[in-house]
Order: structure tokens, then sequence, then C-alpha cells
């Protein structure tokens, strides 16, 4: 190349002419094309533009100095030689044809050039496009935009011409073309309203939100308002919470009530840092006429938590509520619920809170049993309240009646089932709210021997049955204690002296299928052990030696094989519950109308 | 051994070359590679060529399965604007990549849960199909909610 024919400014430039004349090294095919990096810089105007039209693309120059911006010159030999501003070689062959069109290209509409199309395109053919800076070192820092008539633009930072940073850097293999796309620029690049989208996608997206957002979107159209009534999306939703998003962010909920006082403390905790609480996570809900005594969470499902309370003067009331809606559900009051106020420890009352797949239905079910003195001698030194919890229940005679709340019919129903007549006395002192999700509630029942067996109640034909237990645990137990791991029943069973074991049923049902965990076994310690959580993870106390202090709520995560304890207020309190809290859509609202004492109140958060 | 190259088409025809071992993590691409054997390119008639490119992007990153988690996320957080994460998630539900799939629909419901109805319907371009009267209600049914 001679010097003279080239553009003044290199002129003006005597170093750069005598590196020109160096020989040129053989460029060579570039690279790979990189996309990344959005972020368009109107201080670089681009130098070489690629023009998309339906028959293929074309490669222009740009004239720097001129006025008349924008892509001006065709980029083949010809009209590069006629402009005045050459500052880089001519690209090589597979550019010099002013339309590109390869075979593959198909049948485009105008209205789908697209900037990736462009990238494919150089992908597919591996185009290279030489461009030199000084030293004839090829420079690779590009850059394309695009612009409404849809034009791709590569600016080539090379040279004099810009201070581009990454002209001082070694020549790179690989050419990156760093894409920018102005969005104000181009028209909407497709109809995107979600509405357009199936269903399908929409219900993948809106069963990842909370249940509160979800609530107030239902106001967003018809069609949403549609979809997420339906029982099918809240189903999705309440699988989704249940069994994808739980293992990080679970939620414990942790009731501890006072022995001799009244008082009780909710607190909300992560599972996974139990010592801290969840700040204003929980608003209880409180009737503003009602003091709040003695709550008690009688079960919970689906992220419906029902518990009962006693109110001032004297009554009690139970009721399902939802905290992620903020809805609270009365229930109207329960046959004997004098007996349950007198409160002469002659009456006890089992109360479990279930679901039931069969009818979609939630159901809580009830029963009063007359308590017998307990047959050993009764040692005084022991709280009332324990005492209380020695008495038997004895079925022949003494259990009054079955009831059961039908959430979706709002009312309670007498059962005539009794429980099997063997089953002397039911315990459901279970810490762990974890039972009734598949529609048969469970208790542990003794029955005569000092044995003991698991009483069911199908929530759905409403009738009471039996799962033996592994002889392994029937016999020469202090304690058995009911739960769920991995939503497979559990028994937590303690011998004397403390030692103690979990077994699985691993299929439902089958006597045989008791299967002892091995995990849970030693934590050096004497614990009393409540039972899992959703994610697994173990809930225990340690044993102390006063029996009027209750132990710290520990929690232990087997994967990550650490124990945690939690922080919690009443620390002398002698009944504790936890519950998993689940984000959920779930209510039922009453098919019948509303009975004057099952009132729905929303309350303010 | 020279691995076994793939050819995706888009919906606007584009074509773009994969390597089969990374395609499959598509269940979609799988079930196609297995019934047919996949010797030619396999159309893809939902899927638009810039989501097709971002996808592939997604295929044939480098991550330890370790990192992978972080990776996904880290993927859709850069394409942080609600249209391209809703192409991107169409995409990732037929291609059946649940890992793409479950990041690009947590995104969108992590942006959206915030948004008040107006900036919902905005976001997602949907028109207000209500009355004034019949939008009170439902405010006042569900009053907590807002």
């Amino acid at each position: 190349m001679d010097p003279n024919d080239r553009n003044p400014r290199s002129s003006s430039r005597p170093a750069k002419a005598k590196r020109r004349a160096e020989p040129e090294t053989p460029l060579k095919p570039l690279f790979n094309i990189d996309v990344s990096h959005t972020g368009f810089n109107p201080q670089y105007p681009p130098d070489y533009a690629v023009e998309i039209s339906p028959k293929g693309f074309s490669l222009k120059i740009s004239h720097p100095g001129s006025s008349s911006s924008g892509p001006s010159q065709a980029l083949h030999p010809a009209s590069v030689s006629q402009t005045s501003y050459q500052p880089f070689p001519p690209p090589d062959r597979d550019f010099q044809n002013q339309l590109f069109s390869p075979p593959n290209w198909g049948p485009t509409s105008p209205n789908s050039h697209h900037p990736y199309q462009m990238i494919a395109l150089l992908m597919r053919k591996r185009l290279t496009l030489p461009i030199r800076g000084r030293n004839h070192r090829p420079r690779w820092s590009a850059t394309y935009g695009f612009t409404p008539p849809r034009m791709a633009i590569f600016r080539v930072a090379g040279c004099r011409m810009y201070n581009w940073k990454g002209l001082h850097k070694a020549p790179k293999k690989v050419l990156r073309v760093a894409f920018q796309k102005k969005m104000a620029d181009l028209p909407p690049r497709r109809p995107s309203t979600i509405e357009c989208l199936p269903g399908e996608l929409l219900s993948e997206i809106l069963i990842r939100v909370s249940a509160k957002p979800l609530a107030r979107m239902r106001s967003v159209s018809k069609p949403w308002n549609h979809l997420l009534s339906q029982p099918s999306f809240i189903k999705s939703h309440l699988h989704h919470s249940l069994h994808i998003n739980n293992n990080n962010d679970e939620i414990l909920l942790v009731l501890l009530s006072g022995n001799y006082d009244d008082s009780f403390s909710v607190t909300a905790h992560l599972s996974r840092s139990p010592h801290l609480r969840l700040p204003d996570f929980f608003i209880f809900p409180n009737n503003p006429d009602h003091c709040n005594l003695s709550v008690t969470f009688l079960g919970s499902v689906n992220g419906l938590i029902c518990y009962g309370f006693r109110t001032y003067p004297n009554d009690y009331l139970i009721q399902i509520w939802n905290p992620s809606l903020s809805a609270v559900l009365t229930l109207p009051p329960f046959n004997g619920l004098d007996w349950f106020l007198i409160d002469d420890s002659t009456h006890e009352f089992h109360f479990r809170f279930g679901y039931d797949p069969k009818t979609d239905d939630y159901k809580l079910v009830k029963f009063m049993s007359y308590m017998l003195p307990p047959a050993d001698p009764i040692d005084y030194s022991y709280p009332d309240i324990i005492q209380a919890r020695r008495y038997f229940l004895n079925d022949r005679n003494d259990v009054k009646e079955v009831e059961v709340y039908s959430m979706r019919n709002g009312s309670w129903k007498l059962i005539e089932n009794r429980l099997p007549s063997h089953v002397i006395r039911i315990t459901d002192e279970d810490v762990v709210c974890a039972d009734g999700h598949d529609g048969i509630l469970h208790w542990i029942g003794s029955v005569n021997g000092n044995k003991q067996t698991i009483v069911t109640f199908d929530l759905g034909v409403e009738t009471f049955g039996e799962i033996c237990l592994s002889n392994s645990v029937i016999l020469e137990r202090d304690w058995n204690g009911l739960g769920f791991y991995s939503g497979r029943l559990c028994v937590m069973s303690c011998k004397k002296g403390y030692e103690y074991e979990v077994w699985v049923m691993n299929e439902y049902g089958v006597a045989e299928s008791w299967t002892k965990l091995r995990i849970f076994s030693d934590f050096g310690v004497d614990i009393d052990p409540h039972g899992f959580t959703a994610s697994n993870k173990f809930l225990f106390s340690i044993n102390s030696d006063s029996i009027y202090i209750f132990d710290q709520l520990k929690i232990y995560d087997p994967d990550a094989d650490e124990v945690k304890s939690f922080e919690t207020d009443a620390r002398d309190s002698v009944w504790t519950k936890v519950v998993c809290y689940v984000d959920s859509l779930v209510w039922v609202a009453p098919t019948k109308q509303i009975q004057p004492a099952a009132e729905i109140s929303q309350i303010e958060r | 051994m020279s691995k076994k190259t793939l050819t995706l088409m888009s919906k606007d025809k584009q074509l773009f070359n994969i390597e089969e071992h990374l395609a499959v993590q598509s269940v979609t691409i799988r079930n196609m590679v297995k019934e047919d054997g996949a010797s030619s390119v396999i159309p893809l008639p939902r899927v638009d060529s810039e989501t097709l490119a971002l996808v592939i992007e997604y295929l044939n990153r480098q991550q330890a399965p370790e990192e992978d988690e972080d990776y996904v996320k880290k993927f859709v957080d850069e394409r942080g604007e609600i249209p391209t994460l809703l192409e991107l998630a169409q995409a990732a539900l037929d291609l059946d990549i649940k890992k793409l799939m479950d990041a690009a629909c947590m995104k969108v419901a992590d942006l959206i849960k915030d948004f008040t109805l107006e900036e919902v319907r905005e976001a997602l371009r949907i028109e207000n199909d209500r009355t004034p009267e019949e939008e009170k209600a439902i405010r006042d049914e569900f009053q907590w909610a807002f």
C-alpha cells in the first residue's frame, strides 16, 4: 500500500505509516462469537454496519468524519477505495459480497429480523471479519447494535480512532462481539402478554408467588381470578409450598404455654436459624372481644392451623386460621363444652385436625372421655396437669361421644363409631403437629397388658381403625410418640432410662415394614424426642432433672449434622407445640349458609 | 472421540448447533434423540432464535454440579427483563429443562410479587377487564391483602 493513497489522517501520523509498511501477516480466520454485555455508548459511533434484509445481510462501512451519520458506504473493494477513510484494510473476501444470503436463511418475514439471526449466521458460516489496527495486528474488540431500521451495526474498536480500552491489550484470539440492544429504539420484540402465554407457564410462575400477593393478584384480571380460584391451582400452589420450597426457608411456629399461669408465647423461627425470631411474622388473630388465654394448637395441615383458647369470663373458642391469608374461622360450640369448661380433671378432650383428600375437606375430630383414676398409685410430687395425663381413658364406659367438625359443612356432627374396644387409653401429647395429611388421623393407644397400638380415624368414612406397632416397640416402653418422617408415619419410642429409637413405617399400614432409623440414635445425652419437621429436621429437648423446667427446644439437621437451639421466651412452660408453617391459599368456605355461631372474620394485619 | 452435534431450528428457521451430550439436558430433546436418532435438524417451532440462543448458552455452561444452582440463578438474574424471562421460561418449559424453568419462573415470581396491580398489568401487558365496581367488590373481599 502506498501511504499517499491513504486517509489524510494517517499522513499526519508518520509512525503509523512506518508500521504500515511492515509486511502483512496472513489474517487468520477469527473467532467464536461471544454474545454478552449490553450497553450502548454513543461516544463511539459505528464503523461497520451490517444491514439485514430478507434476502441476507450486507456489511457497510460508515464514515466517521462525515456528518451523515449511520452506515453510508457499501463495503466492497470499489466503494472502499472511493472513501477517504480507510482505517483498516478491506475485509476478507467473505465480506466483499455486498449481499450475503446463505442458503439456510429461510423465508423470514421482514418483521422477524433479529440480532441473533445474524449471530447465528456468523456462527454457522464461521465468517471472518478481518480487522486490523496498528502493527497489522488484529483488533477484535467490537460491538454492534440495532437501530430501528433493523440494522445491525458493528462497531470496531480499533486504532487511533477511539480510545478503546482493549487497544492496549494483546490481540485477542476471540473476537468479542459485545451485543447491545437499545430497547427503547426497538419496537416491542414480540407481543409478550402473559395471556397469550399458555396457562401452564402462568401457573408455573404464579405457584411460586406467595399466598398474600396472590390473593391480591386475583384483581389483576378475570382470567387471573379464574385461575387463582381454581382448586387445581390452589393444590399446585400448596404442593409447591410443601415439597419444593421448604428446605431452606422452612418456618416453624413454636407455641409455649405456661403451666400455672395462663401465659403463652408464639414465635416464628427459620428452621435453619432457630435462634432468631422472625419479627412481625406471626400475628396471632386476636379478637378484641376476647382475652386470649391458654392457647393450644390442636393441629395443622396444608397451611391451616387449628387452635383453641379459653376466653374471659368462661368460654372456649376453637378457630381455624390461615396465616398466609390472615383468614380466621371461628367454630360453633361443641357438645360437652360445659364439661370442658369445668375442667375438673374428670373429662379429657382429644382434638385432632386433618385433611381429607376424598372430600377435599378439613375436619376437626373431638372425643371426650370420662377419666378414671389410674390404677397405679398417684405420685403427688407431679404437678396436677401431668397427673391428669396419667389418668385412664376407659373406652367401654367413658367415651361419651365422638364429634367431627367439617369445614365444608360448617357444623359439628356426632359420630356413632367408637374406638376399638380393647383400647383403654389414648395419648395425644405430640409436640409437632404433623398429623392428618392423608385423610387419616393417628393416636397412640394403650391396650390391656401394657401394650401400645396406633388408633386411626379415617376422615373420609369417619370410622376408627388400628395399625399395629412393631413388636420391638410394643413391650417395655416408657413412652411412644407419633410423628412423620418424610411423609411416613414414625414412632419415637423411649425405653426406660431415656434410651430411645425412631421407627418408620415404610409402607403405610403394613406392620412388617417398621424400620428403625439409625441416624437419630445418639446425642450423648438424655433427650425427649419430639418429632420431625417437614424437611426432616429432628426436634427434641434435653432432659433436665427438674420436672418443672421445660428444657430448651432444639433442632437437629441430619444433612449438616448439627444441633441448634431455639430462642424462646417461656422456659418454665409445660406445653410446647410446633407447627410447620406452610404458605397456602387453602380456604374452605362452608357450602351451607354460614351459621350464626360460625363467623368468618378478616383480621387486619 | 468425536462428539456428536445436533442442530436445532428455531421458530424463525435459524439453525443452532450444539453437542448432543449437552443438548440432552433437555428432556424433550433427549426423547427426540431416542426416538428417531435425531439425524436431521430438530425443529423447535415455539422457540424464537433469540431465546434459543440463550437456552444454548445455558446448555453450554461449564459449571461444576455444585455451582450449578448459583449459575442458573445468576444466569436468569442477568436477564432481568420480564419479557425475556417469560420467553426463556416458556422455552425451558417446552424443552423440559427443569432447573432453567424453575429459576426463570422463580425470578418472574420474585419480580411481580411486590408489584401493585397496575404494575403487574403493565409488566405482563394485561388489560384491566373489570369495572371499578367489580374491582371494589374484590378489594373489599380481600381487604387484608392490600
